[in-house]
């Protein structure tokens, strides 16, 4: 896994406080769903910590995540891209887009941008929006989710960890519209692939650790 | 000054602690050259889950890790594994969890049978009972060096005369447990940091003449950090979530 050396530009970079923009811009960009693992050498910091994707420019980039107290000017390694993203069958005619988590939301912003720029329609749901979306993506309640996602074709979920095996009771989503769900998990991402375990998920074919086979997982292969 | 004698069944005193490198040598880390062996993840008898409370708590200066130690069990890890520990350039020494004396006794005689076996590390709660401990130690006695792997700061020292009279080869003094609240409940996991390193040092100098090498195997996160320990005394080091922070590539815009 290549390692690229980068420079945070700006920290903060939106309203989230969990947004940096570095430079230069990687030549392996991660595709929606896959991270980075993230290292400030020099600093208090003691684990990587992973960065998503969340808007690309032709000079710079702009990631998300949970980060440490960087700062502006420091020097920042990343690792990656790792994982597996959203498959291109998502990137649908209708895709409906909700976090489980708000804080999550970020994280499923570059997936939009992916969709949106091929004319297709998407619509977010979300009680408490924590980001700015352009007026084409449409704004829904979690009462309309039901609705949405059988005029949608496509379904991308974020969900903590530790909120995974509620997930189909928080969010009633019936078999016929299963195949189209696929669900992004948030987990620590810390070790490279060495196996360490914690962010192993059982699937219906055993357990699978989400740092290396996910962090994007089939809803089916979840659950029933 | 730094230790020019070498403990049994590795190429140098330096390594990998277990479980932070997976199940096979990688191509490059951070150790490169200096590394004398590889150290595997804990292998059980049986399967072990991940634990359902598994997590990864930040505090300052470390962070606490709790999984359960999941692997799939010995039998399905050396049918995995074995051929390529074989063709692995450095010895590999498996970290095995046994519960009792037959456990190990099956994994050990297995493992003497393998190639390019250089030595077998037990894990060993810090809180199990005498007896067991001198019932693994003899049932691993063979033709491999046997090392313990011991969360230091728990009371191992009771168990020095049994590990001097089974010439063990060496004592890992492994990351230490801890507790942390987590979601309204505490949790029990192993504690990793370079706040753990002058602990670390204060065991290795009190125990530096009890017969018996010791390796610091947790709390290491430079070399200098390395140096002082073997001057206070180990023999060997181990290095753990360091191994898991970057380093810059060695072009200027990516390796």
């Amino acid at each position: 896994m290549k390692t690229y050396s980068t420079t945070i530009r700006e920290i903060n970079a939106g309203e989230s406080k969990s947004r940096l923009r570095i430079t230069p811009a990687l030549p392996a960009p991660a595709q929606p769903g896959q991270y980075y693992r993230a290292f400030a050498p020099g600093t208090a910091q003691v684990l990587p910590v992973p960065l998503y994707p969340f808007l690309g420019e032709s000079d710079s980039m702009v990631l998300c995540g949970n980060f440490p107290a960087w700062q502006t000017s420091a020097k920042l390694l990343l690792e990656g891209p790792y994982g597996n993203g959203f498959s291109s069958s998502l990137k649908a005619r209708r895709l409906l887009i909700h976090a489980i988590d708000e804080s999550l939301e970020e994280r499923l912003y570059s997936l939009a941008m992916d969709v949106l720029q091929a004319s297709a329609d998407v619509a977010w749901v979300s009680e408490a929006l924590t980001l700015d979306l352009p007026p084409q993506i449409e704004v829904l309640k979690e009462t309309e989710f039901g609705d949405a996602i059988q005029w949608s074709d496509g379904c991308a979920l974020a969900v903590p960890l530790a909120r995974l095996p509620n997930l189909p009771g928080e969010l009633v989503i019936k078999p016929a519209e299963r195949h189209k769900v696929e669900v992004m998990i948030d987990a620590p991402f810390v070790c490279g692939n060495a196996q360490c375990g914690v962010c192993a998920v059982e699937t219906r074919s055993g357990w699978k650790l989400a740092c290396k086979e996910g962090p994007v997982f089939p809803y089916g292969e979840l659950f029933q | 000054m730094t230790s020019e004698w070498l403990l049994p069944g590795t190429n140098s005193n330096w390594m990998n602690a277990a479980g932070f490198l997976g199940y096979l040598p990688p191509a490059s880390c951070l150790l490169a050259e200096k590394t004398g062996c590889f150290v595997t993840p804990a292998i059980s008898w049986h399967a072990r889950k991940p634990a359902l409370d598994r997590c990864l708590l930040d505090y300052p200066g470390g962070f606490l890790l709790h999984t359960g130690s999941p692997n799939d069990g010995f039998n399905k890890v050396i049918k995995n594994y074995a051929a390529k520990w074989r063709r692995a350039k450095l010895p590999v020494w498996p970290h095995i969890l046994p519960r009792n004396g037959y456990e190990c006794r099956q994994m050990v005689q297995t493992l003497e049978n393998l190639e390019n076996i250089g030595a077998v590390e037990i894990g060993l709660p810090g809180t199990i009972e005498t007896s067991l401990v001198e019932e693994l130690l003899q049932a691993s006695m063979g033709e491999l060096p046997i090392y313990v792997s011991v969360p230091f700061l728990s009371p191992w020292q009771k168990w020095l005369d049994l590990l001097r009279m089974y010439t063990v080869a060496g004592i890992v003094l492994s990351a230490p447990r801890g507790c942390l609240p987590n979601n309204g409940s505490v949790v029990n996991g192993r504690l990793f940091g370079p706040a753990l390193f002058p602990q670390l040092v204060h065991e290795i100098r009190e125990f530096k003449d009890s017969g018996v090498p010791l390796i610091a195997g947790s709390g290491i996160f430079s070399f200098e950090q390395a140096e002082t320990a073997l001057q206070a005394g180990a023999s060997g080091i181990q290095v753990d979530a360091w191994l898991w922070q970057l380093t810059p590539p060695t072009s200027p815009s990516k390796s």
